[in-house]
């Protein structure tokens, strides 16, 4: 993982249909709130937070740990809301 | 996983009549049924289900391709089918760019690990741009299944 100066908080996925595309979807549209550089971490599988193909890659089914990484002036900000998105148990939809 | 442990050969479509987003969903889950019939006679039904997982948010992933996709109760396993179109069709994909591969996915309502995987596979397939171009170029089944490996 990177810098020193990056803040990670460990999530395990919830919603009960994983991190699905429309999951991904709000995440993606959430992240475009924060500057900061934003990485998740599958074990040693590492996604661009603000790639949809890489999110997608992760296939996170419900109970996968994930780590979110976030490096930048808005990270300590971000790290609440982006983290709360992955662990929500989500709606019915897919 | 590989992209032709779910795809149906005989469902593959390789040049959609349709011309819309919800044309391409239909002709797509009645192929997919016609090759490997769902638990119900209602294919409208899945279509719906799927028109209606599109309207919650594209599946347009960018780079012309889609995934349009639902968890029906009228499958026992994971399938799908692929189908390609040189007349790209608007799809609201995430880069705003319209479609000319669609992979569609139905799976089973309790199965989130297997249609996970499944979406991964199409994305992991789909970073290859030589693939993605001899896809877009493939005029025949046997043509499309042979870049699905």
């Amino acid at each position: 993982m990177s810098g020193t100066g990056a803040i990670r908080r460990t999530v395990v996925i919830t919603n009960p249909r994983g991190l699905h595309p429309r999951a991904v979807l709000v995440f993606l549209k959430t992240c475009k709130q924060f500057k900061a550089t934003i990485t998740v971490w599958r074990g040693e599988k590492q996604a661009d937070g603000r790639s949809m193909w890489d999110l997608i890659g992760l296939a996170a089914e419900p109970g996968t740990e994930l780590v979110l990484e976030l490096d930048g002036d808005d990270a300590a900000a971000a790290v609440g809301p982006l983290g709360e998105l992955l662990e929500s148990p989500g709606s019915d939809d897919e | 996983m590989l992209m032709r442990h779910f795809v149906v050969r005989d469902a593959i479509i390789p040049a959609l009549a349709a011309t819309t987003r919800d044309e391409v969903i239909r002709e797509m889950v009645r192929a997919l049924h016609a090759a490997s019939p769902f638990d119900t006679q209602d294919v409208e039904e899945v279509v719906k289900a799927v028109i209606r997982r599109e309207t919650l948010g594209s599946t347009g992933i960018g780079r012309n391709i889609a995934i349009p996709h639902t968890r029906h109760a009228a499958v026992n396993r994971l399938s799908g089918t692929v189908a390609i179109t040189t007349n790209a069709i608007p799809f609201d994909s995430i880069d705003n760019e319209p479609v000319n591969i669609f992979v569609l996915l139905v799976s089973p309502q309790d199965q989130p690990g297997p249609h996970l995987r499944a979406l991964e596979c199409v994305v992991q397939t789909m970073r290859d741009d030589g693939r993605v171009a001899a896809l877009k170029a493939a005029t025949t089944q046997d043509q499309i299944w042979e870049l699905l490996s």
